[in-house]
């Protein structure tokens, strides 16, 4: 089975800091459960991002989890090239404008007019719309202040937060349902913008 | 962060986790929802980090002795900051 695998930069494993090698095979510290070789399907990817993409082998029985997947032993089977320090920026851009529509949908629906927000490219121009809102409260001053710290996040280059901060957006505006419905929007951007 | 989202640990419960998290004695699905907070917060990953390298370095220390005293008023301070 071939799945998915984030790694930190030169193929080190984000938690465990155990540094893959390339097309070996690598097996499971223990039989126990969790302790085997963790990977994504593409609905996983954006829970788990990192500096590298890899495309990662399985062998055994595959356990599924509800945002992994685990097997017993894996090797690294290439890295996906179109995942690079650009796509991980833009991911978190992604993130950002995702927070802002929200945001957006949600003001529109408190008659709070925000047609300069709706029309920002940029997430410089976002936070300055944001900026010249008048004073909001409830769920619209809420929406604006995550669609406010997504771009902040998102002009760091943490865009592990910006598209967290999106997800939980989404939840405030539509319930827990939103959290999810968000995510996989998020893992469409990654396989599309990847061509995974 | 935030409680926005049922089941999620917070910044709180990720300190008071950490160490279990090191010495690998978190359940599955804690260690999972530890993990993808170290993925979004920042903050959180630096102190693991922190955590990780005061581990390593404090394990090559010398046992030179601690007074009952001393051992005593140390423990009483840390029950009462996990309070």
């Amino acid at each position: 089975m071939i799945a998915y695998k984030f790694l930190a930069a030169g193929r080190v494993g984000p938690f465990t800091g155990y540094t893959w090698p390339e097309r070996e095979w690598v097996d499971a510290l223990s039989a126990r459960e969790g302790a085997g070789i963790h990977a994504c399907r593409i609905e996983d990817l954006p829970w788990w991002i990192d500096h590298e993409l890899w495309r990662v082998e399985l062998s055994g029985p595959v356990l599924e989890r509800e945002t992994q997947i685990e097997a017993r032993r894996g090797r690294l089977a290439g890295r996906v090239a179109t995942w690079d320090a650009r796509a991980l920026a833009e991911f978190g851009v992604h993130g950002a404008l995702r927070a802002r529509d929200l945001a957006v949908l949600a003001l529109g629906d408190a008659g709070v007019r925000c047609d300069d927000l709706a029309r920002a490219r940029t997430l410089l121009d976002i936070r300055a719309a944001l900026e010249a809102l008048p004073a909001l409260s409830g769920v619209p001053a809420e929406m604006a202040a995550y669609a406010r710290e997504a771009c902040t996040r998102g002009l760091d280059g943490a865009a592990g937060t910006a598209t967290y901060i999106a997800a939980v957006a989404a939840t405030a505006l539509r319930g827990p349902s939103g959290f999810a419905a968000e995510r996989a929007v998020q893992s469409r951007w990654i396989a599309e913008r990847c061509g995974l | 962060m935030t409680r926005r989202v049922p089941h999620e640990l917070t910044c709180t419960e990720m300190v008071r986790l950490v160490t279990e998290f090191l010495e690998d004695a978190l359940p599955l699905e804690d260690r999972t929802r530890f993990e993808q907070h170290l993925v979004y917060c920042k903050g959180c990953a630096a102190y693991v980090r922190q955590m990780r390298k005061t581990v390593e370095a404090s394990s090559g220390l010398e046992d030179t002795g601690l007074s009952a005293e001393a051992e005593d008023e140390l423990l009483r301070a840390f029950k009462g900051f996990c309070k």
